[in-house]
């Protein structure tokens, strides 16, 4: 195989070589004919004519070149198969392994490249970034008014666009009377040009568009028929009515792989957004100038953004003063991956690619070790190959051959059990909020090329023990074949290490106490139509609430906004004295109903819940939790009863009185404590078109839906959920880590087991006179045992020795992913380690009672 | 796989034959002397492109049977010079008789047909 690396690399040397022999034969053809006589033109004719047309000649002589080098490739693949074909044991064996570490590699690397790495269909991805921010308040977003100051920044820029994001909504075509969920973004009027996105009909969103709209390829495709009339047509987005301007190019269904978008409508339909200098709410994409670095344009931006708000807040006693003007700028690819999901899972991602590396080195130091053991078993052949005059090259390109054969194999069945298996790894990802509907991880061509070089991985490990059985000198090689068990051992360590931490700290976060009984909750958000007013959309939720309760297996009902584990939250000035010129501070709000912290099984630790009665105008009880009191009201005596200032107009604005205090509940997520909240009496008088419920009880879902139906056939309902199921979602990072990382651990155990077996099993048979004569001269069977298992855990404990420091490192390395255990958790790594050594003492087990039944007076018989 | 080898004036194996018992009987030759070699013993009946010889000379060469390095020519230049190996001397004899078993096999034909 090198030699014809070698030949294909020097073709312009054959290629000289034989335009060399060529100008010869007709050179000297033409001085033939002057010295007959001819001119020099006349000659040069002739010779041609002598020698026929000289491209073809070549063409022909490329071609049988280019021949041989297939027929010998052929030739020596077909004796590969059938050497392969004669000991099948050792082929399946080393199939089998490496499609496991082949196809774990492959599906790992399928997500990483759908979340990570993937390029959008947009002109030079590369160029694309998005922008947010981390350590403010706000998180994340930016408003419009810095959205368009910043869009003037062209020093640093070569267009800037901005999104409101994207969300599933009711999408009405034109003259239709039906409704479907479609995914629709919201953008600014330069998201198509800075993207580069061309219009495959009519025109794209331009910067003065207000009621356009831009659908996808897609959606013309299969609901309009490619109908050009398209154009001009209404479509109802959440009862706004826009005209459809263009279609999209094909392809392209916006940044996130997980939501395809079928329409884009302008972000001012929100026209009252613009006024707020300080509410973020956009996603800036923005395409780097040429020659500007992204560290260079966070930089810039950062500065921008700093003295916008500092502007902004000029004079103003704002709560999150601090906050908004200590956040930081942060830069990432806007075009690669799932940008939504890579905030969430870039780290556990690469850890988790870095793990399942390890198990292909694992892998491939198996199949390398199975290779040594069976060139040291053909040694005999190949020797007599060599004796009667086989050339050392051709054996080596013949067991490379062999080597990728079986690498091929592998990477085969590797890449089948990678389709299933990225699918399996797909479902880790959380379905709330992003959502994983649209994210596609078939193999495309960088997948197929990861799997090419995993299985050049395999075919590297294959060459070191081809080379090894040509050595003219019979050698044990059982050291090597040792070591390489120690290698394997060492790696499995960190990958078990890892996984047994990753376990530890799902369990320990399953443990968190969330401050609510999770169980028997079912949530869902109850939309109402916008036509409906305030009055009237409190009306339904109040003959809804008083409906549940007739709902059979219903214990409770009630709604919050935002509620638990649901995105967005509420938030409010709060005075806690009340005095004139008190700096106001920021705190958390949920509108419940009384019976929202029933329905949650949180307990009320002092005062009294909230209560109907609290539900009027004007609102003027409040329920607070433990940590609020912690937080504001340290030092100032009991907090029942306690007046605090509280809204937008916080300077003399209105005063809640402190009725009770309840637990701590973890609303956001159980890895953050929970925060200051303050529980405001939802009112029953007026209320939004949308709010969430939750329901205790052991109901059916689908009777809650009839109720509802029953109540308002105009109402619909949200996603729907468990709260067990939403609360395992907010975990998916840690379940995708513990459970993958398992998967690998089992994977790198067994692999690691099955390497110490066959070299004790080996070493065993290797040693049957040995041990004859050891047990003639009286040896006891059970030091016979000793002797080998002792072999064996000799292995390990190399391996162990060098896989513990490395287990350290990968478990710092893993840090901030951990929950609950420290990185260098005595007690994982302890159970890692005594892990591998159960499995080596297993593997061990067999060839050792093998031994120990070895008759002396066979054995000596033996040879 | 070698379609374009058979030449319609030539015949693949023929050629091969004529290139190495040339080699045999005349030692080492370039390509040029090997093709004057053929035509004139062919006595002008075969109308050979010279360059046709040179890739049936890389597959004789790719078999085994013969192999080449540069030297220097008659006429003072640099020029490719092929020889047989040992496998290729052996070749010739093998192919010689098969092509005599041939041409006998297709003689009996042509004669049992006159009659």
């Amino acid at each position: 195989m090198l030699k014809r690396l070698w030949a294909t690399m020097r073709k312009g040397r054959l290629e000289r070589e034989l335009d060399d022999e060529i100008r010869f034969h007709l050179e000297t053809l033409e001085e033939e004919f002057v010295a007959k006589g001819m001119n020099r033109d006349e000659a040069r004719l002739a010779a041609r004519r002598e020698f026929g047309a000289v491209e073809p000649m070549k063409e022909a002589y490329r071609e049988r070149r280019g021949a041989a080098w297939v027929e010998s490739l052929w030739q020596d693949v077909r004796y590969g198969l059938r050497v392969l074909r004669r000991s099948p044991g050792f082929t399946a064996a080393a199939v089998v392994t490496l499609a496991l570490g082949i196809g774990a590699n492959t599906a790992v690397f399928s997500l990483v490249r759908a979340v990570l790495l993937k390029m959008q269909p947009v002109e030079r991805p590369e160029e694309i970034v998005a922008l947010s921010k981390t350590g403010g308040y706000h998180v994340r977003k930016f408003s419009y008014p810095f959205y368009q100051e910043l869009e003037g920044r062209k020093d640093v820029l070569a267009g800037l666009a901005a999104s409101g994001g994207w969300q599933r909504a009711r999408v009405r075509m034109d003259g239709e009377s039906g409704s479907e969920q479609r995914f629709v973004e919201r953008v600014s009027g330069t998201y198509f040009a800075t993207l580069g996105v061309r219009a495959r009909l009519g025109r794209l969103l331009e910067p003065k568009d207000e009621t356009s709209a831009v659908i996808s390829e897609e959606l013309w495709r299969t609901r309009f028929g490619e109908d050009a009339r398209v154009l001009g047509k209404k479509i109802t987005v959440d009862q706004r009515v826009l005209t459809v301007a263009g279609v999209a190019q094909r392809g392209f269904r916006g940044l996130e792989p997980q939501a395809p978008i079928d329409v884009w409508t302008p972000i001012l339909m929100d026209a009252q957004w613009k006024k707020f200098t300080t509410s973020s709410w956009l996603v800036l994409l923005a395409r780097l100038r040429e020659g500007v670095s992204a560290e260079q344009l966070r930089e810039a931006v950062e500065v921008a953004h700093r003295s916008y708000m500092e502007e902004a807040l000029r004079g103003q006693n704002h709560p999150w003063k601090a906050d908004l003007l200590g956040s930081r700028v942060v830069v990432r690819p806007g075009a690669a991956g799932s940008p939504r999901l890579r905030e969430q899972f870039d780290r556990p991602l690469v850890f988790l690619m870095g793990l399942v590396g390890l198990v292909l080195v694992v892998s491939c130091a198996n199949v390398a070790n199975l290779l040594l053991a069976r060139g040291l078993a053909r040694w005999r052949e190949l020797s007599v190959r060599l004796a009667i005059g086989a050339s050392r090259s051709r054996l080596v390109r013949q067991m490379v051959t062999e080597s990728c054969l079986l690498a091929v194999m592998g990477a085969a069945a590797g890449l089948v059990l990678a389709v299933v298996g990225s699918e399996v790894l797909v479902r880790f990802l959380p379905y709330q909020g992003a959502g994983t509907v649209g994210l596609d991880v078939t193999p495309d061509g960088a997948v197929l090329g990861f799997t090419v070089a995993a299985a050049a991985a395999a075919v590297l490990f294959g060459v070191f023990p081809a080379l090894r059985s040509l050595r003219p000198v019979r050698r044990g090689g059982q050291g090597s074949r040792r070591a390489l068990v120690a290698a394997q051992v060492a790696l499995s360590i960190v990958v078990v290490a890892a996984a047994l931490l990753f376990s530890r700290s799902l369990a320990e976060l399953r443990g968190v106490d969330a401050g609510f009984d999770r169980d028997g909750v079912f949530t869902f958000a109850l939309e109402l139509p916008a036509e409906y007013t305030r009055p009237q959309a409190a009306a339904v939720y109040e003959r809804v609430l008083e409906r549940l309760q007739r709902v059979a297996g219903v214990a409770a009902a009630s709604h919050a906004a935002p509620g638990p584990f649901r995105e967005g939250k509420g938030s409010r000035t709060l005075l806690v004295r009340g005095e004139r010129g008190e700096t106001p501070q920021g705190v958390d709000v949920q509108e419940v109903t009384p019976n929202y912290h029933a329905v949650l099984g949180a307990p009320l630790l002092a005062g009294r819940g909230l209560q109907e009665r609290d539900r009027v105008r004007p609102v003027r009880s409040a329920v607070v939790n433990e940590a609020f009191v912690r937080r504001f009201l340290q030092g100032l005596g009991e907090p029942v009863g306690r007046r605090v200032g509280m809204g937008r107009e916080a300077d003399g604005g209105p005063f809640f009185s402190i009725v009770g205090v309840v637990k701590d509940i973890r609303h956001q997520a159980l890895r953050e404590a929970a925060v200051p909240m303050v529980y405001m009496p939802a009112r029953r008088d007026e209320a939004f078109n949308s709010v969430p419920f939750q329901v205790r009880g052991t109901m059916k879902p689908e009777d809650v839906r009839a109720a509802i139906a029953e109540v308002d056939g105009q109402a619909t309902m949200g996603e729907q959920w468990w709260l067990r199921q939403w609360v395992e979602d907010s975990l998916s990072q840690e379940r995708l880590l513990a459970a993958v990382s398992g998967m690998f651990a089992v994977l790198a155990l067994v692999v690691a087991a099955v390497g110490l077996y066959g070299v004790m099993a080996y070493g065993v048979a290797r040693r049957t006179r040995e041990i004859g004569i050891r047990m003639a001269i009286g040896a006891r069977r059970g030091e016979v045992v000793w002797m080998v298992v002792r072999d064996g855990l000799a292995a390990v404990g190399l391996g162990v020795a060098t896989g513990l420091p490395a287990a350290m490192v990968a478990s710092r390395l893993a840090g901030s992913l951990l929950y609950g255990v420290k990185p260098g958790d005595a007690v994982s790594l302890g159970a890692a380690v005594g892990l591998l050594a159960g499995a080596g003492a297993a593997a061990a087990f067999a060839p050792a009672r093998r031994a120990a039944g070895i008759e002396p007076r066979e054995a000596l018989r033996h040879e | 796989m070698s379609k374009q080898d058979s030449r319609p004036d030539v015949l693949q194996g023929t050629l091969d034959l004529m290139v190495l018992r040339t080699l045999e009987t005349m030692g080492a030759q370039h390509g040029l002397g090997l093709a004057r070699r053929i035509q004139q013993i062919s006595g002008g009946i075969l109308d050979l492109n010279q360059g046709t010889l040179y890739p049936a000379l890389l597959r004789l060469e790719q078999r085994g049977w013969v192999r080449s390095k540069w030297g220097v020519s008659d006429n003072n230049r640099k020029a490719k010079f092929y020889e047989l190996t040992a496998k290729g001397r052996r070749r010739v004899g093998e192919e010689a008789e098969e092509w005599s078993r041939t041409v006998a096999l297709m003689e009996r034909f042509l004669r049992a047909a006159e009659e």
